[in-house]
């Protein structure tokens, strides 16, 4: 399973729990955190645990997203989707 | 926001916070949305003496909003877990103490952002106004205060102003760093000195012969692995007539919190079964829901309570 589809997946997943103006929209430069965003903390939080767990699922191992990195570039600048599918491939391909 | 504008010292703190971080500025400025200008008077009277001292201090403006986001991003990561492994990070006093109580760059950053979150969430305000409320009605009958895990002092800061000219004060911490700032803070923001007794202490070990009239204790009761213990230890230590006040939380992972409290009523039945009254309480979920989604998603509830014993 490719990295987009687990991310998709958990936006699906998450955006159920989502009033209409609060859902995460699966685009590239959408942000999770950042200037644009309006991404509540709890959202976030949940989102991570889902890809993580069906990363778990996939590769039988655990990864952490929410780690230095994340906030580093989150509080300096912005975090995108994209960003976001990069983080996962390196770590998918790390721990592969 | 038009009406932080006029609050100099606060407007910065919080615009410092808000441009770093987009989370933090949806809960923000929709809490001050609706607060009352009491509240930004107290938050501007609160950030003109925090940036005078952080600069007596030598401690730059930034590092005391990174470390107020550190904060926030330690609770995200402990969420994370809580909500994976449906427990607490921390699993003991011991570990907690090890990382952060006797960690002096990781305490300090801890301290001071949460003395920044006093005035940025809700909750920590709503407990502090309910402590400034009941220190207030309570003050002619104390004669002798005691306050466990004092922090950033703000709570100690407010009997301190508020009490008798002879009132005795006590102060008890298990944390060296803990104590260092707390003592810094009021030395640097309180005019007229008083003498203050402080502790390095695990508060089991503290000494019970001296009883007292008025004890604080915020934010101790889930840092612990066996809070009912310190409940009985307060028994021991309030006068006839005295009263408590506590705050603790329910559902509330963080990097150091051990004892995991599942319900507003388990905290209440504990207190009940150490020998206590609940004279007042307020029950304070961190997000804007139904209390049933609260539960159901098991997000943090704060409380607070004016407690008295059962003679």
């Amino acid at each position: 399973m490719k990295s987009i589809n687990i991310i998709k997946d958990s936006i699906k997943e998450i955006n159920l729990q989502l009033k209409k103006k609060d859902k995460i929209i699966f685009k590239n430069e959408f942000q999770i955190l950042g200037p644009k965003s309006n991404l509540d903390s709890l959202v976030i939080v949940n989102l991570f645990v889902s890809i993580e767990e069906k990363i778990k699922e996939v590769i039988g191992k655990e990864i952490n997203l929410l780690n230095e990195d994340f906030f580093d570039k989150a509080f300096n600048s912005k975090y995108t989707l994209a960003d976001l599918q990069k983080d996962l491939d390196k770590k998918i391909l790390k721990k592969k | 926001m038009q009406k932080l504008k006029k609050y100099k010292n606060y407007n910065l703190l919080v615009n410092k916070v808000i441009s770093k971080s987009s989370t933090q500025k949806i809960k923000i400025l929709k809490f001050l949305s609706f607060v009352d200008t009491l509240y930004f008077n107290r938050a501007e009277a609160f950030s003109k003496e925090f940036l005078k001292y952080l600069k007596v201090q030598k401690i730059e403006v930034d590092y005391a909003i990174k470390a107020y986001l550190k904060l926030c991003s330690d609770i995200m990561v402990s969420q994370k877990y809580f909500i994976k492994y449906k427990k607490y990070p921390v699993e003991n006093e011991k570990t907690a103490y090890k990382a952060v109580y006797d960690n002096v760059k990781e305490m300090k950053s801890y301290m001071i952002g949460i003395a920044i979150s006093q005035f940025l969430w809700p909750t920590h305000y709503a407990m502090y106004s309910f402590f400034i409320e009941k220190i207030a009605k309570e003050k002619s009958k104390i004669d002798s205060y005691l306050e466990i895990g004092p922090g950033h002092g703000l709570f100690l800061l407010q009997a301190l102003k508020q009490l008798k000219k002879n009132t005795t004060y006590e102060v008890v911490d298990i944390s060296k760093t803990s104590i260092q700032i707390t003592r810094s803070i009021v030395n640097f923001l309180l005019i007229n000195k008083k003498k203050i007794n402080y502790t390095i202490k695990n508060i089991y070990d503290f000494d019970n012969s001296s009883k007292f009239d008025f004890i604080t204790m915020g934010e101790v009761l889930e840092h612990v692995e066996n809070p009912k213990q310190i409940l009985k230890k307060l028994k021991q230590l309030i006068n006839k007539n005295g009263s408590i006040y506590l705050s603790t939380c329910v559902d509330c992972p963080s990097i150091d919190h051990v004892y995991h409290f599942k319900s507003i009523k388990e905290i209440q039945q504990m207190i009940k079964s150490c020998g206590f009254r609940i004279v007042d309480s307020h029950i304070l979920p961190v997000e804007d829901i139904p209390m049933k989604e609260i539960i159901k998603k098991k997000i943090t509830i704060n409380y607070c309570a004016h407690i008295k014993k059962i003679n």
